[in-house]
């Protein structure tokens, strides 16, 4: 579940990566994340699966973006039992040889880097020379072919999701999507993927599986996956009409011109209530479906979509902060109202 | 994110703001060394031992760290962020302590 980084941004990834906190453009989402490029250039630590997240963590100039719990947890194709499938076994190959060659390169950037905090540009640059990205066109090329035998069945569908969430850029999904859609639009499996696609951009291929989808689980995750690509997308479009100029450049390289020229026209008014629309569709027709089963996040989309309707509409710039009564980190008990009469900046922070 | 607001703490010490803090760590022991490592010296609410699962990021619906706020000296939400922006923060805490009347009385 991890994507290329771009190597300017891989660059100053690496260069927050040793930041260890104070990064003032790192940035953590409460999913176990890699780092995608249009939606998660950052993810919180806690239970990553590997250094890519580690480095997707720092990226600089990038101000984190949540993404859905959710799409971290791809269902496992078959079950245990049932004879392996040859193909199925091809796959699983390619993807461990894959995060193998990924996990070494970081893990030779941890052995290089270790204790140092501030490499230089040069340093950076330096390792790379010596330790190249490992390519992601042969992996892709043997994923291709499963595809290119059966594109039908269940192992075609992983090997199709693989291709998306590795993709190197949103603009290189649309022939993995166009089989998705020829040959798997009907699946139940698709449920999982509904975050996947919106981060990629695939929103046309989304909003089809909410209108038309049979499971009311895959109409569900559509629903509250394209209500939160929307609200990334405000996120992300403040974050660019705030972006001094090196900061638009990162952008504009992690993103695509495309992208951000399109971001940088929304109208955050128009986009909102088309946003409170689609939770409160999600509230109504979709509660109690679960996401994140058998997680620490478990819950269901209702509790995330009621969620998000109460920042929506209680933590909006304009309205008055909710009080938080609590004890300080030395067992202290104290609340924020004890600071009215001060402009007060409230920190959501972690060291992790 | 620290050295800016250690910096912050600094500038405008004679003036009507503060930090908040709500810290999502599950140690605090290891917390207690990074304080003190960091020179954190702000007070921060501790969001429990469930992490970034606790109620205060909860309540919040916080799902991206760091997120900031500006909250006014009336209590009101003037600024938002997930991921930090210091330009754009330190512009807004500007204007706002430019709007803020000194306290007659020291704040607590």
């Amino acid at each position: 579940m991890r994507r290329r980084i771009a190597p300017i941004v891989l660059l100053t990834a690496l260069a927050g990566a040793c930041g260890s906190g104070d990064d003032p453009g790192a940035g953590k989402t409460e999913s176990p994340s890699e780092a995608t490029a249009p939606a998660a250039p950052s993810a919180k630590a806690p239970d990553t699966d590997g250094p890519a997240s580690t480095t997707s963590e720092t990226v600089r100039a990038i101000p984190a973006v949540p993404i859905s719990p959710a799409a971290q947890q791809p269902a496992e194709p078959g079950n245990a039992a049932a004879p392996v499938d040859p193909r199925a076994e091809r796959l699983a190959a390619i993807e461990s040889e894959y995060d193998a060659a990924r996990n070494a390169f970081f893990a030779a950037y941890r052995a290089a880097f270790e204790g140092k905090d501030n490499p230089t540009l040069e340093d950076l640059q330096a390792f790379q020379a010596a330790n190249p990205e490992p390519e992601l066109a042969p992996y892709v090329a043997r994923a291709k072919a499963l595809l290119d035998e059966d594109a039908t069945d269940v192992t075609a569908l992983r090997a199709i999701q693989w291709l998306i969430e590795n993709s190197p850029s949103p603009d290189t999904t649309a022939p993995w999507v166009a089989v998705l859609a020829q040959h798997h639009a009907q699946r139940p499996e698709l449920a999982e993927l509904c975050d996947l696609l919106v981060r990629q951009g695939e929103v046309a291929f989304v909003e089809r599986l909410l209108a038309e989808s049979p499971h009311v689980d895959v109409r569900g995750r559509a629903c509250m996956a394209l209500a939160d690509g929307l609200k990334q997308d405000i996120e992300l479009a403040r974050n660019l009409a705030e972006a001094n100029e090196g900061d638009l450049e990162g952008w504009t390289s992690f993103l695509g011109a495309e992208r951000v020229a399109a971001l940088r026209k929304l109208e955050p008014g128009e986009l909102e209530r088309k946003i409170e629309k689609l939770y409160e569709r999600v509230v109504a027709e979709f509660a109690d479906i679960k996401v994140g089963a058998g997680t620490k996040r478990e819950t269901t989309l209702g509790a995330r979509a009621g969620a998000e309707l109460f920042e929506t509409r209680n933590l909006a710039v304009g309205k008055p902060a909710p009080e938080i009564e609590g004890q300080d980190l030395d067992g202290v008990a104290f609340k924020l109202s004890d600071y009215r009469g001060k402009v007060v900046l409230l920190d959501f922070w972690g060291h992790w | 994110m620290y050295p800016h607001e250690r910096s912050l703490v600094e500038k405008y010490a004679d003036q009507p703001f503060a930090i908040v803090g709500v810290n999502s760590d599950d140690d605090l022991a290891e917390l207690a060394k990074v304080r003190e490592k960091e020179r954190i010296t702000w007070r921060s609410f501790w969001n429990g031992p469930q992490g970034t699962q606790g109620p205060i990021s909860k309540a919040w619906n916080v799902r991206g760290w760091p997120t900031l706020y500006v909250i006014d000296a009336a209590g009101v939400i003037r600024y938002k962020s997930v991921g930090a922006n210091e330009d754009a923060l330190d512009a807004m805490l500007a204007s706002l302590l430019a709007q803020t009347e000194p306290p007659a009385a020291p704040v607590k």
